[in-house]
């Protein structure tokens, strides 16, 4: 196991996942390819801030790009940790500040997972808690010879309480995904390869 | 018996989140220096001890308790006098047998262990506020009370509850006391 020297505070721009998670979880793949791509956009837009005073507000970067399917929203740190989050292009209902309170809670959730004497900054994130934090599921919209309503299920994890909003709403079916990757650190001391949650 | 003397009259508040978290750094360099949990917890109760004989004169400084006659008065007052002042909670009393020495603290809330959401991967039988266990003896044994203090149940560990168990053992001095009757 490597242990870092006392004064070894090498700067090294990472950007590694320390949290990967999807709803629903097929074509993981293309999101984490979409996550890695809007990386250069985040950091184009951090340099784009230059000296200007970061206050609440700038944390959230807003929609990065939209494709044609997806639309991507970061927010960053001041400690570099840079959130992003992936959503469906058909669901119209979500609008800028509910992603804006979203954000603000996953980043209180992290901060909390940070605070955790056993948790080492730089490690892979196992939390339960932090297991999902505003994903919002829908499920897929059943031909009307089911009868079914459509349901749109909405989970947020914030700390370990859950709470859940259930809303009948728009037949679209979207997922999330959220990813938090680590901007310039010291040298990371890897445990070993932990799986993610 | 005189009136204790004013003692810092006014408590120097800290912030809660800085103390939770110096309390987790040194339970995390304690885990990363010893292999075994029972090292560990072995530490955590020497230093809570080193801590609660001489916490002891601070909290009778600054409370006005007066003689106890029995154990179930002493646990009543370690609970809702000394938890109270120095941690901001009040665990509940509950006596467990008949002959009154045995009694458990059961703590619905406890603050030191805010952030931590599970004990550490072959972590399990470690007891994180072990040092809660060390205080509460060492302040006992200042004032002649010997006591076994140990951990029943832990919410880190999976039980619904955090109870402390307080088991009076002899007194320390009941020969003395017994020559003069």
């Amino acid at each position: 196991m490597a242990v870092p020297l006392p004064g070894d505070k090498t700067v090294v721009a990472q950007n590694y996942p320390l949290y990967i998670r999807s709803v629903p979880t097929e074509s993981e793949l293309k999101f984490h390819y979409m996550v890695h791509t809007s990386l250069d956009v985040v950091d184009e837009k951090i340099s784009a801030m230059g000296k200007a005073l970061v206050d609440q507000r700038e944390l959230y970067l807003g929609l990065l790009y939209p494709t044609e399917d997806y639309k991507v929203y970061g927010y960053v740190t001041n400690s570099k940790v840079k959130f992003v989050m992936v959503v469906d292009s058909s669901n119209t209902a979500l609008r800028d500040n509910e992603i804006r309170s979203m954000f603000r809670k996953l980043h209180n959730s992290y901060t909390d997972v940070m605070c955790n004497p056993f948790y080492n900054p730089g490690d892979r994130i196992q939390s339960r808690t932090l297991v999902v934090l505003g994903t919002m599921t829908r499920q897929k919209t059943l031909p009307p010879s089911q009868g079914q309503a459509v349901t749109a299920c909405k989970w947020a994890v914030l700390g370990g309480t859950w709470r859940r909003e259930i809303s009948k709403g728009d037949s679209a079916g979207s997922s999330f995904i959220f990813s938090l990757l680590q901007g310039p650190t010291r040298t990371p001391d890897h445990k070993g390869s932990v799986s993610l949650a | 018996m005189s009136r204790p003397a004013h003692r810092r009259p006014e408590y120097h508040k800290i912030n809660k989140d800085l103390f939770v978290l110096t309390y987790g750094a040194l339970v995390a360099q304690l885990c990363k220096d010893y292999e075994k949990d029972e090292d560990v917890n072995k530490y955590l109760d020497t230093m809570g001890y080193g801590i609660g004989t001489r916490l002891i004169e601070d909290f009778l400084a600054r409370s006005c308790v007066r003689r106890c006659h029995s154990y179930s008065e002493i646990t009543d007052i370690i609970a809702q006098v000394a938890f109270k002042m120095y941690l901001g909670i009040t665990p509940s009393v509950t006596c467990n047998n008949s002959s009154r020495n045995e009694f458990s603290l059961i703590l619905d809330k406890n603050p030191l262990v805010e952030f931590v959401e599970e004990l550490p991967a072959g972590r399990s039988s470690l007891c994180y506020c072990n040092l809660l266990c060390g205080i509460i003896r060492g302040a006992l044994e200042m004032v002649h009370l010997a006591a076994d203090v140990t951990f029943l149940q832990d919410r880190l560990k999976g039980d619904s509850v955090t109870e402390i168990g307080i088991t009076f053992l002899k007194k320390l001095d009941e020969r003395k006391y017994r020559r003069k009757k």
